[in-house]
C-alpha cells in the first residue's frame, strides 16, 4: 500500500466532539452542577441536588414574577452544547427516527420535542476556519444531568450512524457514475463497513 | 499487483482509505477522489514505504537522465 488517508465527511464537525464531553463542557461552563456528568456516585448526589436546587429558585422567581416566567428563569433553565451535527438533512432524519414531533424548521433552523425535551438547534455564521458551522444545540426544558446525558449519547450515536449511511450511500452512487467496480464488500460486527474498490 | 482502493467507514462517522499497488505520487489523486465522492475534508495523509520506493525510483531515473 502506498498511502492511508483518514477523512471526516462534512456532515461531522471537522474536529470532532464526542457529545459526553461537550456536555461535560457545558456542565463547567454553566456552572449547574460544576463538575463532570457522571464521574462519580458523589457527582449524581450533587447533581441531584443542584436540580432540587434550581427547581427551588424557579419557584421563588416565579412567585416574584407573580407567576410569570421572566427573562431570568429562562436563563436558568436553557442550555446550550456544541454539536457534530452539520447537515441539516442528516439530523431531521435523526431527529424523526428518534420520535421527535412538533419538528419546525425556519431558516435553516430547527425546533422539536422529544422525551419530554424542547430543543432548538440553530447554525452559526459561516467563518474563514470553518465553512459549515455545525449546529449548536439550545434545551430550553429543565432536566436533570443524567437523562441529559444518555439523551445527547443517544442522538450523537444516531446521527454518526446516519452520516456513515449517508456517506456510503454517496460512494456507492459515485463510484458507479465513474464506472469503478466495487471487488467486495464487507460489514463487520461493530458496523464498520469496508469497500474494496478496483482502480486498474 | 493489482491496484485496489479499500475504503473503510466507521460507525463514528469517519471516513478511511489505504491504496494498494499504487506507486509514488499517484496515490494522492486518490486522496482527491474520495473527498469528493465523500464531500469529506482529508484530517490526516500517511505515506507507506512503498510511496518512497517510489520516489527513489524517480530520483534515479532522474539522475540517469543528467549523467
Amino acid at each position: 500500500m502506498s498511502i492511508s488517508v483518514v477523512a471526516t465527511p462534512f456532515l461531522l464537525l471537522p474536529a470532532f466532539i464526542s457529545m459526553a464531553q461537550a456536555a461535560a463542557v457545558a456542565v463547567g461552563v454553566t456552572g449547574a452542577a460544576g463538575v463532570a456528568v457522571n464521574e462519580n456516585v458523589g457527582n449524581l448526589v450533587k447533581n441531584e441536588q443542584e436540580y432540587i436546587k434550581m427547581n427551588e429558585e424557579i419557584k421563588r422567581l416565579l412567585a416574584k414574577n407573580d407567576g410569570k416566567v421572566s427573562q431570568e428563569i429562562i436563563d436558568l433553565i436553557c442550555r446550550e452544547f456544541e454539536t457534530v451535527f452539520v447537515d441539516m438533512g442528516v439530523l431531521l432524519k435523526t431527529l424523526e427516527e428518534h420520535g421527535a414531533q412538533n419538528i419546525y424548521v425556519e431558516n435553516g433552523n430547527i425546533s422539536c420535542e422529544m422525551e419530554g425535551f424542547m430543543l432548538e438547534f440553530y447554525k452559526g455564521e459561516p467563518t474563514q476556519e470553518m465553512a459549515f458551522p455545525p449546529y449548536r444545540m439550545k434545551i430550553t426544558t429543565r432536566c436533570d444531568e443524567n437523562s441529559l446525558e444518555t439523551f445527547i449519547e443517544d442522538i450523537n450515536s444516531e446521527y454518526t450512524m446516519n452520516s456513515q449511511e449517508e456517506s456510503y450511500n454517496k460512494i456507492k452512487e459515485r463510484l458507479d457514475k465513474q464506472n469503478m467496480r466495487i471487488e467486495e464488500e464487507e460489514v463487520y460486527d461493530d458496523n464498520t463497513i469496508v469497500l474494496t474498490v478496483n482502480i486498474d | 499487483m493489482k491496484k485496489q482502493l479499500k475504503i473503510t467507514l466507521l460507525p463514528n462517522g469517519e471516513i478511511k482509505m489505504e491504496t494498494k499497488g499504487v506507486k509514488g505520487k499517484k496515490c494522492l489523486k486518490y486522496a482527491e477522489l474520495l473527498e469528493k465522492l465523500a464531500d469529506a475534508k482529508i484530517e490526516k495523509q500517511e505515506f507507506t514505504s512503498e510511496y518512497y520506493e517510489q520516489e527513489v525510483e524517480e530520483i534515479q531515473q532522474q539522475q540517469n537522465l543528467y549523467e
